[in-house]
């Protein structure tokens, strides 16, 4: 499991983006056992609710509004931006900076940073019946 | 949080696990350039040896189009495109360590792996 940790510079919450890979069968593909990745994240969005856990079964089940990946590097950092500017995190009306649309996960862009560590956490946010097909979320 | 995926040998009445993880870290290689970005990959390995008792070697998976053969054959198939997603993609690395190949299979330019020891 890589567990993505998400510090908000402003008020020191951290949030976690978790992407764990399961395998099972799923119900809606007759019966046949399955491997794919489970996305999901403690971050909420601006209403308050949570983010779905998305289901990610290749290359072409990117995040809502992104373009194809080619590397799973890529598809998991365009999550991540997703869940980020989604919930408007470094939109903090406290901060001088706007939010940021950049691709990359690097600290101090938009008033939040990442770090990233695959060994010692468990997840707090892994239920795999409650997923969604990413390709069918996005608009 | 690693899958593992049991593999059965009617004969020998035994079974071997591959461990599968996905995971995000910083890679490093020998006589490669660092890159300093945060990389995802899937991480494949065993404790299972072959028939010569040699250990299988670990793969890193970044992308589906990482073919088991040398990154230029898929094992079960014999074609050179990527793989379909993830699960083709595992069951070939599976398929390879289960049954080894010859040399240069496919005219992949892989060196010769013996089957997994059950």
């Amino acid at each position: 499991m890589a567990t993505i940790k998400i510090l908000h510079e402003e008020d020191g919450s951290t949030s976690s983006v978790n992407v764990i890979l399961a395998s099972a069968i799923l119900s809606d593909q007759d019966m046949v056992r399955d491997s794919y990745l489970l996305i999901s994240t403690t971050i909420k969005k601006v209403d308050g609710t949570a983010f779905p856990t998305y289901l990610v079964r290749d290359l072409t089940d990117v995040a809502p509004g992104a373009g194809a990946s080619t590397t799973f590097t890529e598809l998991v950092n365009d999550y991540i931006d997703y869940f980020v500017n989604e919930a408007e995190l470094g939109q903090s009306s406290s901060s001088s900076s706007n939010s940021s649309s950049s691709s990359s996960e690097s600290s101090s862009s938009g008033g939040y940073s990442s770090s990233s560590s695959s060994d010692g956490y468990s997840s707090s946010s892994s239920s795999s019946e409650n997923y969604s097909e990413s390709s069918s979320s996005s608009s | 949080m690693a899958v593992t995926y049991q593999i059965y040998d009617e004969t020998a009445s035994t079974s071997k696990n591959v461990a599968i993880d996905f995971l995000g870290n910083f890679l490093a290689a020998s006589g490669t350039t660092f890159n300093s970005n945060l990389e995802f990959y899937f991480r494949i390995k065993t404790s299972a040896r072959d028939t010569d008792g040699n250990a299988l070697p670990e793969s890193l998976v970044l992308s589906l189009d990482e073919l088991v053969l040398n990154g230029a054959k898929q094992r079960r198939t014999n074609v050179a495109t990527d793989y379909t997603n993830i699960n083709d993609m595992i069951e070939d690395y599976l398929y390879d360590y289960v049954n080894g190949h010859t040399d240069d299979l496919y005219g992949s330019g892989v060196a010769a792996r013996a089957a997994m020891q059950f």
